[in-house]
């Protein structure tokens, strides 16, 4: 409150910056408001990417194993039309197709339409495996759980997202 | 005449021996592996010289030299020959784009283990192993077929053979283990170099005693190992053939653990046949401790029913 020497008086806000303050906080507040409604208005529809499957110790020797036999049936089918049955792969003794891992992991084999895959036959395994040849030799795993509701895919030798491939780079 | 008719044999035969390719290789499993992929139709020239520490090499200009010959050098690439890339930096500072080098990453296809001990690295031993040796043959004999088509062929041939030669040795062993109950085996290792071969058979490694590659453990790091071996009951340890670890008979004589020995695979002379030499005296190894490790805890069960 000033008060003069006639005896008037006037009552002044101090200039303190606070009118200011109140100001800035209260445009952030709908700056903030408005950003959060827009981002909710303009989300991608992101589809969950496949929960990473992590293989035990007997599975990553089944993934080497099968790697391997990626490039001697590519080397087999040189001379012919066509990838070598499941029965020639074993009788050739090739891992993993072969009775020489069965004592760590066992696996059933089947060939599919220009691939072949593998089904766990004992519980302590989880991860199936698939082994193509599109444009290189090409492993992918999944869990089997998963790979149930992907049955149509996998019969078709295109595993979708529920499969992860090996893949150094 | 007869003179004049050898002179033209031997230039005849002088461009085919300049046409063949220089392969270089860093460690001596490369050598072996190099050595079956091209039998006589390429040439294979060790990067160093033999008789040095892999772990701590530094590149010589007489290396670096050789290094200018090769048409591609095969490595390791992963943490195990370091030096060779060092020697890389400065052969491209020296020539730039003008050199023709191919360098071969053999692990570039193989599913590489995390490194015990170390954050953010891969282990590096993926040849102290059979599937992983396979896996790098076929990626070298791929890449040098790329490099030298005409002997495509026959370089994957070669791949072919060595992984069924590699193949059938693994299985006269693994066969020994057949009906071996090793659920409760628990492993050590001095060094982190086994654990792509025991992963062959299913097996990983509990403990890795060196704290980093190459470098022994500290007293007080060495007393945690010897606590930790005691509470896991780890019983088999094995450590590297002809390396001297003062700290091994500690732990043996702490713990009363059995100490087994394997060949780390790269010294000694360069030699073609030393991989599958030295990996059959690993399998070796590996069936006398699993059969001992089975055999005792058989003994031990019988003793307490």
């Amino acid at each position: 409150m000033l008060v003069n020497s006639e005896g008037y008086s006037e009552r002044v806000t101090p200039d303190n910056g606070r009118k200011e303050t109140t100001g800035v906080f209260l445009a952030i507040v709908v700056i903030l408001l408005l950003g959060g409604f827009w981002g909710s208005q303009n989300q991608v529809d992101v589809t969950p990417p496949p929960k990473h499957l992590s293989l035990s110790v007997i599975e990553k020797a089944v993934l080497v194993a099968l790697i391997n036999a990626g490039d001697e049936i590519l080397f087999m089918a040189e001379n012919g039309d066509s990838l070598p049955q499941i029965d020639e792969l074993i009788a050739s003794d090739l891992p993993p197709f072969s009775s020489q891992i069965q004592d760590v992991a066992s696996y059933r084999w089947q060939q599919l339409k220009g691939c072949y895959l593998g089904i766990p036959e004992r519980a302590e395994s989880s991860a199936q495996f698939m082994l193509t040849f599109d444009g290189g030799i090409n492993v992918y795993w999944s869990s089997l759980v998963t790979a149930v509701e992907h049955t149509l895919e996998t019969k078709n030798c295109h595993p979708d997202a529920s499969w992860q491939v090996f893949n150094n780079a | 005449m007869r003179n004049f008719t050898l002179l033209l044999v031997l230039l005849a035969s002088m461009p085919a021996v300049a046409d063949k390719l220089r392969v270089g290789i860093t460690l001596h499993p490369y050598y072996s592996y190099v050595s079956h992929v091209i039998g006589d139709r390429a040439e294979i020239v060790p990067l160093v010289d033999a008789g040095f520490n892999p772990h701590s090499y530094e590149m010589q200009p007489a290396d670096l030299k050789r290094l200018m010959t090769m048409d591609a050098l095969v490595v390791n690439g992963i943490g195990h020959d370091e030096f060779a890339f060092r020697a890389l930096d400065t052969l491209q500072s020296q020539l730039g784009e003008g050199s023709n080098l191919t360098v071969i990453k053999a692990n570039a296809d193989v599913p590489l283990l995390a490194s015990a001990n170390s954050q953010g690295a891969w282990n590096p031993h993926t040849f102290v192993s059979i599937s992983a040796a396979v896996r790098q043959v076929y990626s070298i004999a791929r890449e040098l077929a790329k490099l030298d088509p005409d002997n495509g062929r026959y370089y994957k041939k070669n791949a072919v053979q060595f992984a069924r030669d590699m193949r059938n040795m693994k299985k006269r062993y693994a066969e020994q283990l057949f009906g071996l109950d090793l659920k409760g085996i628990r492993i050590a290792s001095t060094h982190n170099a086994y654990g792509y071969l025991l992963q062959e058979f299913g097996i990983s490694i509990d403990t890795v005693i060196e704290p980093a590659h190459g470098v022994e453990p500290s007293a007080s790091q060495l007393q945690k190992t010897i606590d930790r071996i005691r509470k896991a009951d780890v019983q088999v340890l094995f450590t590297e053939l002809n390396m001297d670890n003062r700290y091994v008979k500690i732990i043996e004589q702490a713990t009363g653990i059995r100490i087994y020995h394997f060949s780390h695979m790269t010294y000694g002379a360069y030699d073609r046949d030393q991989f599958s030499r030295e990996m059959e005296q690993n399998l070796r190894t590996l069936v006398l401790a699993f059969r001992q490790y089975a055999g005792n805890s058989a003994s031990i069960a019988g003793g307490s029913q």
